[in-house]
C-alpha cells in the first residue's frame, strides 16, 4: 500500500504502435475470431426472438436465420398478456433490485471504503482483515443459510429478501479504500477542517467530488451484480410477482420443460430474453468509459 | 502484509483520537451492520444448524460434527467437489490466459476496430448468466443449434454437447463466452495506468511488441492477473448457475447434485433436508477460503488483496 | 489477517451461538409429530389473503388453494359462481417441483401454506410419514361418502394404503400408445400391440428407410419408467400411510430386470432413441416425425398439441399401449388430486371445498376439455359426452373409448416417502443401463442398495 500510483493514463493514452502496420494482421484475425465467438450466441438470441413456437424448432431459415413468419411483435405483445403481462412486472423487478441494491451498496461501500482509507480507528485494522477475508467466502453458499434465517423471522419472499442482503459488497468497500487511499489526500481533508467543516460536509463537499469515478464504478458492478442475483432470489422467493427476470425466465423454460400443466412456451423465453438484455446493452454501450476508468482504482498498484 | 501505513494524520493531538475513532466507526458502522446480518450471521446459523441431524421418520436430533463426517465421506458430495475443483484448474487459466491475450492485443493496437472488439468481448457481461446459458442451452441442441449445419459443412460429425462426455467443455465454453470480457476489461484497464515510459524506451531499443508485452506490460499488471484469478477461482468453485439452467436441457446428463451448490439446493428444496444442506453449504464455503488463502499465500508478492 | 480470522470468528460464532440456541429451537425441525391431525376452526383468517383469481363475493369465507392445472382459472370461477357461502382463492403454481418445494418450505416455518394443496400421487406419502404429518384424513369430514363417485384406482391413489382419506382424487394418466398413422402406412408396417411387435416394427421401419426411431425411451421419465414396470406387475416402491416407518424397494426383481435389458437393447440396436423427456430437442423430435409412436400418458397429447403444426400431414392416432402378453394389466403414468394441509385455517370448510370442487358438471367438462384431464369420476367418465368425444387432434378419433378402457385397469400405486430423491437415483440408473449400456443386474443392485441406505438414514425400515 505505500508504493503510491504514479498515474499517467491520461497523458499516455493513444501512443501505441502506428495503426495499421502489416505486423497487425496477426492481432487482427485473433480479435475477429474474437468478435465472431462473442458475436454470434447473441445473433442467435436475435433472430430466435423473432420466431414462433414452432419457428424456433423448425424454422425454415434454420437456426441462425429469420423464420418465414416474422414473430418478432407478436411475441412482444404475447409477453404483455401471458399471465397477465408479469414479464414486465419481471423486468421492473430487476431494475429495482439492481438500483436499489445497487445504489444501497454503493452507499455503503463509498462511506465505508472512506472509513477505513480515512481515519485510523481502533480496531481498524483487523476489521478490515476480517473484510478482506470475507472476500472469499461464495455468496452462494450463504443464500440457503440466509434462507432459513429470513424464514425464522417471516422475511422470505418479500422484496427486502432480495435487496437487503445484496446491499453486501466487500469487494466495493476493497475498491473504494484503495481509490480513497490513492487519490484523496490527507492534506486536503485536514484544510477542509481546518476551514472548520464538519466530517460530515467534508465528506460530502470535498471528498466525494473526487471519488466519483470509483463510485460510478462500484455502482455499476454493483448493479449488474444484482441484475445477475439468481440463485439468492430463487431460494427466497415464491411469490411470482416479486420475480426478477432472471428467475422469471428460468422458471418459463422450466414449465416448457415440465410435466404435467406445461405449457410451451419457448418462444416467449427466447424473446422476453431478448428484451431483457435490451437495456443494460445499450447502458453498457454508453457507459463503457467508466468501466474502463474506475476498475483501475482496484487493480493497479504498479 | 504491509504494515508501515503510509498516511499520517498531520495533527496527533489526543483530543482529537477520539474523534477519530467515532468518524471512522460511524463511517463503517452500516457497513458492519449489513456485514453482521448477512454475512456473519448466515454463516453462524449455518454451522448451528449443521450440527443436528434431520431424518423424516425421527425428526431433529443434535448430532454434533456427524453431519461433517457424512459430508466428507459422502461420495456425492465428493464427487461434486472433485468436479469443481477440476473445472476450476480446467476453466480459471483458460479464462485468464485469453482475458490477458485479448488485453494485450487491444492494449498495443489501438484504432476503431480494436476499440469495437473490446467492446464485443465485454458484451456477454452485460447479459445476464442465466440468459447467456439459456441461449447456449439452446444453441448445443442437435436439432435446434447451429452446430449441426455448421459440422455438416465442413463434413464433420456433430459434437454431443449435451452427452455425458460433451458437457464438460461445453460448461466451460459458456462460462469463457460469459466471464472472458469481464476479466479482459480488467487487465486492460490495468495496462492503461502501466506508465508508457515503462516500454517506450525498450520499444527504442528495438523490443518486439511481443516482448514488451510479455516481459513488460504483464508483470506490471500482476496484482490484476491475481485478482482476476481468485475472482475466477470464488466464481467457480460454486459454480451453479450455468450447470442448473442446462440441466433442464439435458435432465439424465447433469445430476441434481452435479455441483456442491446444487446439491445443497437439492438437499434443502427437492430431499428435505435442511441441516444437511447447511452442512455442505458451510463445508464449501470452508474449503474455498482454504483455497483462496493458499493461493494469496502462493501469490503474496503480487497479490493486490493484501490490506 | 490470516492468524487473526479464524480466532475472530470463533468468538463470534461462539458468541452467536448461545444466542441462537435460546432463540430457536431445533431448526430445521418439522412442526407436526407423529400422526396428530391439526384441525383449526378461524373462519376469517383468509379475509386478506391475495388472490390470483378475482373473488365473485365480498364478506364471504374464503379458502386458499395451489394448484398447477391448466385453465384452472375457469374452475375457480365456476366454483366461486355457484357458492355464496365460501369463495375459492387461487394461487397458480408453475408446476408440481416448485408446488412441493413451497409447501415444504412452508411447513418449514410453520406458516405460509395454503388451505387445499394440488398434489401429484406420488408427491403425497412424503407429507404423511415419519414425523411428517401434513394431510388431513378427510374420512372425519364425510369422504366416504363420495368414495363410490371415484374410479379404484383414484380413490387408492389418494388413500395410500391405509384406512385414511388424504386427498380427492382428481386425474389419472392412462398409459397409451400415440402413433403417426402416416408414417406407419407409408412404410407398409402395422402398428404393434406387444413389445415384441414392437421390437419388430422397429426394425422393419428403419430396413425400409424411416430415419426416425419407432420411439423413445427415457431415462428420465419418473412416472413413465414404472409405468413400464407395472406392465410386470412389479411394484419397485411399497409404502402405506398406516405403517408410516417402513418402506420396501424392490429394483432387483426379474420383472424389472427384463424391462431395462429389452430397451437397453432396442438403444443398442439403435431401434429406439434415448433422449431426454420434457426437453426442447423431444418435443421437436415429437412434432417432427422423429419418433413414430409415443408410448406414454393421454395427458402428453397436450403438450404435442402445443408444438404441433410442425410436420406437414402427420395422422396422430391413439392404441393401446403395447403388452408383453395377454396378462398384462393396463398400466397408468401420473395423476394427480387435491388434499387439506395441516395449515387449513378452517379446516372443514376447507375439506368440504375440496371435496365439492370437482364433484360438479361443468368444472369436469373444463377439466377435460380445456386442462386436458382424464378425469377419475365416474359420472363423467360415464358421460355419453365423454365415451363420445371426437378428439380434433387425433383426426376426431373417438379417444376415451381406448383411454378408459386402459384407465379401468389402473388400481393405484405405491410411492416412496422420499420419491424426488428416490426418482433422481432411479434417472442415474436407467441412465447407466439403457444410454450407456451397462449391466442391468449389477446397476439394478447399485440403485436398491442406494435407496434402501437412504431410506435406512432417514429412519424407515426397510422390508
Amino acid at each position: 500500500m505505500a508504493r503510491s500510483t504514479t498515474r499517467s493514463s491520461k497523458q499516455s493514452r493513444n501512443t501505441g504502435a502506428p495503426i495499421g502496420g502489416g505486423h497487425h494482421i496477426p492481432s487482427y484475425v485473433l480479435l475477429a475470431i474474437c468478435v465472431v465467438y462473442f458475436l454470434f450466441p447473441v445473433w442467435w438470441l436475435v433472430v430466435a426472438a423473432t420466431k414462433t413456437n414452432s419457428g424456433l424448432f423448425v424454422g425454415s431459415g434454420g437456426p441462425m436465420w429469420f423464420d418465414k413468419t416474422f414473430n418478432l411483435w407478436e411475441n412482444i405483445k404475447e409477453l404483455s398478456t401471458y399471465e397477465g403481462g408479469i414479464y414486465w412486472r419481471w423486468l421492473f423487478n430487476s431494475f429495482l433490485y439492481a438500483f436499489v441494491g445497487g445504489f444501497g451498496a454503493t452507499a455503503v461501500s463509498v462511506m465505508a471504503g472512506y472509513g477505513f482509507a480515512k481515519f485510523k480507528f481502533k480496531g481498524r485494522k483487523t476489521y478490515f482483515n476480517i473484510v478482506l477475508g470475507s472476500l472469499m467466502i461464495p455468496t452462494t453458499a450463504l443464500a440457503i443459510p440466509t434462507f432459513m434465517l429470513m424464514s425464522q423471522f417471516g422475511m422470505n419472499d418479500t422484496v427486502w429478501a432480495v435487496l437487503l442482503p445484496s446491499l453486501l459488497s466487500p469487494f466495493g468497500v476493497y475498491l473504494m479504500r484503495v481509490y480513497c487511499m490513492d487519490s484523496l489526500p490527507d492534506e486536503m481533508l485536514e484544510a477542509a477542517r481546518v476551514d472548520g467543516a464538519g466530517e460530515l460536509r467534508t465528506f460530502f463537499q470535498v471528498s466525494l467530488p473526487i471519488m466519483t469515478p470509483a463510485i460510478t464504478t462500484v455502482f455499476l458492478l454493483s448493479v449488474v451484480a444484482c441484475w445477475n442475483n439468481f440463485f439468492l432470489p430463487s431460494v427466497v422467493l415464491s411469490n411470482t410477482k416479486l420475480f426478477p427476470i432472471t428467475v422469471g425466465l428460468t422458471q418459463w423454460q422450466q414449465r416448457s420443460n415440465m410435466g404435467a400443466g406445461a405449457e410451451q412456451i419457448w418462444n416467449l423465453v427466447t424473446s422476453g430474453a431478448f428484451v431483457s438484455v435490451i437495456p443494460l446493452v445499450i447502458a453498457f454501450l454508453f457507459l463503457q468509459r467508466y468501466w474502463v476508468g474506475g476498475l483501475t482504482a482496484g487493480s493497479v498498484k504498479a | 502484509m504491509s504494515q508501515q501505513q503510509s498516511q499520517h494524520t498531520s495533527s496527533t493531538r489526543s483530543q482529537s483520537a477520539r474523534k477519530v475513532n467515532l468518524w471512522g466507526w460511524f463511517f463503517t458502522a452500516p457497513f458492519a451492520i449489513i456485514f453482521l446480518l448477512f454475512l456473519v450471521i448466515p454463516l453462524v446459523y449455518a454451522f448451528y444448524v449443521s450440527l443436528f441431524t434431520y431424518t423424516q421418520v425421527r425428526g431433529s436430533t443434535f448430532t454434533g460434527l456427524a453431519n461433517y463426517a457424512r459430508a466428507f465421506t459422502d461420495p456425492i458430495f465428493l464427487a461434486g467437489m472433485g468436479r469443481v475443483v477440476l473445472y476450476t484448474v480446467v476453466m480459471v487459466p483458460i479464462q485468464l490466459l485469453f482475458a490477458l491475450l485479448i488485453a494485450l492485443v487491444i492494449d498495443s493496437v489501438k484504432n476503431k476496430f480494436t476499440a469495437f472488439s473490446r467492446l464485443v468481448v465485454f458484451l456477454p457481461y452485460a447479459i445476464p448468466v442465466v440468459i447467456g446459458a439459456l441461449m447456449w442451452g439452446f444453441m448445443y441442441s442437435k436439432d435446434m443449434g447451429p452446430f449441426a449445419t455448421l459440422f455438416d459443412l465442413f463434413g464433420l460429425p456433430t459434437p454431443g454437447f449435451l452427452t455425458p462426455q460433451g458437457i464438460f467443455g461445453s460448461l466451460v465454453n459458456v462460462v469463457t463466452w460469459q466471464w472472458t470480457g469481464y476479466y479482459m476489461v480488467i487487465l486492460y484497464s490495468a495496462l492503461q495506468s502501466v506508465p508508457h515510459e515503462l516500454y517506450e524506451s525498450a520499444r527504442i531499443d528495438g523490443a518486439s511488441e511481443i516482448q514488451i508485452a510479455l516481459k513488460i506490460k504483464t508483470p506490471m499488471i500482476s496484482s490484476s492477473l491475481v485478482m482476476v484469478t481468485i475472482f475466477s477461482l470464488i466464481g467457480t468453485l460454486q459454480f451453479y448457475t450455468e450447470p442448473t439452467v442446462l440441466k433442464n436441457s439435458a435432465p439424465s446428463v447433469i445430476a441434481p447434485e452435479y455441483t456442491p451448490n446444487m446439491y445443497a439446493q437439492a438437499l434443502a428444496f427437492n430431499y428435505n433436508q435442511l441441516n444437511y444442506s447447511a452442512t455442505v453449504s458451510f463445508a464449501l464455503g470452508l474449503i474455498v477460503v482454504i483455497f483462496s488463502i493458499f493461493f494469496m499465500r502462493l501469490t503474496r508478492k503480487q497479490s493486490g488483496l493484501e490490506g | 489477517m490470516n492468524k487473526k480470522l479464524p480466532k475472530m470468528l470463533a468468538l463470534i460464532a461462539a458468541g452467536c451461538m448461545t444466542m441462537s440456541v435460546g432463540a430457536c429451537s431445533s431448526p430445521g425441525a418439522p412442526s407436526a409429530s407423529g400422526g396428530s391431525q391439526t384441525v383449526s376452526n378461524d373462519a376469517s383468517a383468509n379475509d386478506n389473503a391475495k388472490c390470483q383469481n378475482t373473488v365473485k363475493k365480498d364478506g364471504v369465507e374464503k379458502v386458499t388453494i395451489w394448484a398447477w392445472y391448466p385453465a384452472f382459472d375457469k374452475i375457480v370461477d365456476n366454483f366461486n359462481d355457484t357458492h355464496d357461502d365460501v369463495q375459492l382463492c387461487w394461487t397458480k403454481m408453475p408446476d408440481g417441483m416448485t408446488t412441493y418445494q413451497k409447501f415444504s418450505t412452508a411447513i418449514k416455518a410453520k406458516s405460509g401454506g395454503p388451505d387445499i394443496i394440488q398434489l401429484g400421487y406420488d408427491a403425497m406419502p412424503q407429507y404423511v410419514s415419519g414425523v411428517e404429518q401434513h394431510l388431513i384424513d378427510l374420512k372425519q369430514f364425510g369422504a366416504e361418502k363420495i368414495k363410490s363417485d371415484y374410479t379404484e384406482g383414484g380413490w387408492n391413489s389418494v388413500t395410500l394404503g391405509s384406512d385414511a382419506v388424504y386427498g380427492v382424487p382428481v386425474d389419472a394418466g392412462p398409459f397409451v400408445m400415440m402413433y403417426r398413422k402416416d408414417i406407419f402406412d407409408k412404410y407398409d408396417v402395422k402398428v404393434p400391440t406387444t413389445w415384441a411387435e414392437y421390437e419388430q416394427a422397429g426394425k422393419e421401419l428403419r430396413e425400409k428407410g424411416f430415419e426416425g426411431h419407432i420411439g423413445n425411451f427415457e431415462a428420465n421419465g419418473t412416472g413413465w419408467n414404472l409405468a413400464l414396470f407395472a406392465q410386470k406387475t412389479d411394484d419397485v416402491y411399497s409404502y402405506s400411510a398406516s405403517n408410516p416407518e417402513q418402506v420396501s424397494i424392490n429394483f432387483e426383481s426379474e420383472g424389472v430386470k427384463s424391462v431395462l435389458e429389452y430397451w437397453q437393447r432396442l438403444a443398442k440396436e439403435d431401434v429406439v432413441a434415448t433422449d431426454d423427456s420434457f426437453t426442447a430437442e423431444w418435443y421437436k423430435k415429437i412434432v417432427d416425425g422423429s419418433y413414430a409412436s409415443y408410448v406414454s400418458a393421454s395427458w402428453v397429447t397436450g403438450y404435442i398439441k402445443g408444438v404441433s403444426g410442425a410436420e406437414e400431414g402427420s395422422v396422430w392416432q391413439v392404441t393401446k399401449a403395447p403388452v408383453w402378453d395377454d396378462s398384462t394389466p393396463a398400466v397408468n403414468y401420473g395423476g394427480s388430486g387435491i388434499a387439506v394441509t395441516d395449515q387449513a385455517k378452517h379446516t372443514e370448510k376447507a375439506a368440504q371445498v375440496a371435496m365439492e370442487l370437482f364433484q360438479d358438471d361443468k368444472a369436469q367438462e373444463i377439466a377435460v376439455t380445456d386442462s386436458g384431464l382424464f378425469p377419475t369420476w365416474v359420472k363423467k367418465l360415464d358421460s355419453d359426452a365423454f365415451k363420445n368425444y371426437e378428439d380434433e387432434f387425433f383426426n376426431n378419433q373417438k379417444v376415451n373409448a381406448v383411454l378408459a378402457e386402459t384407465a379401468q385397469g389402473y388400481q393405484g400405486y405405491e410411492y416412496l416417502p422420499f420419491q424426488t430423491y428416490a426418482f433422481d437415483e432411479q434417472t442415474k440408473a436407467f441412465t447407466k443401463a439403457v444410454k450407456d449400456g451397462e449391466d442391468v443386474s449389477s446397476t439394478m443392485t447399485a440403485l436398491d442398495k442406494t435407496l434402501s441406505d437412504y431410506a435406512t438414514q432417514q429412519g424407515f425400515t426397510v422390508k
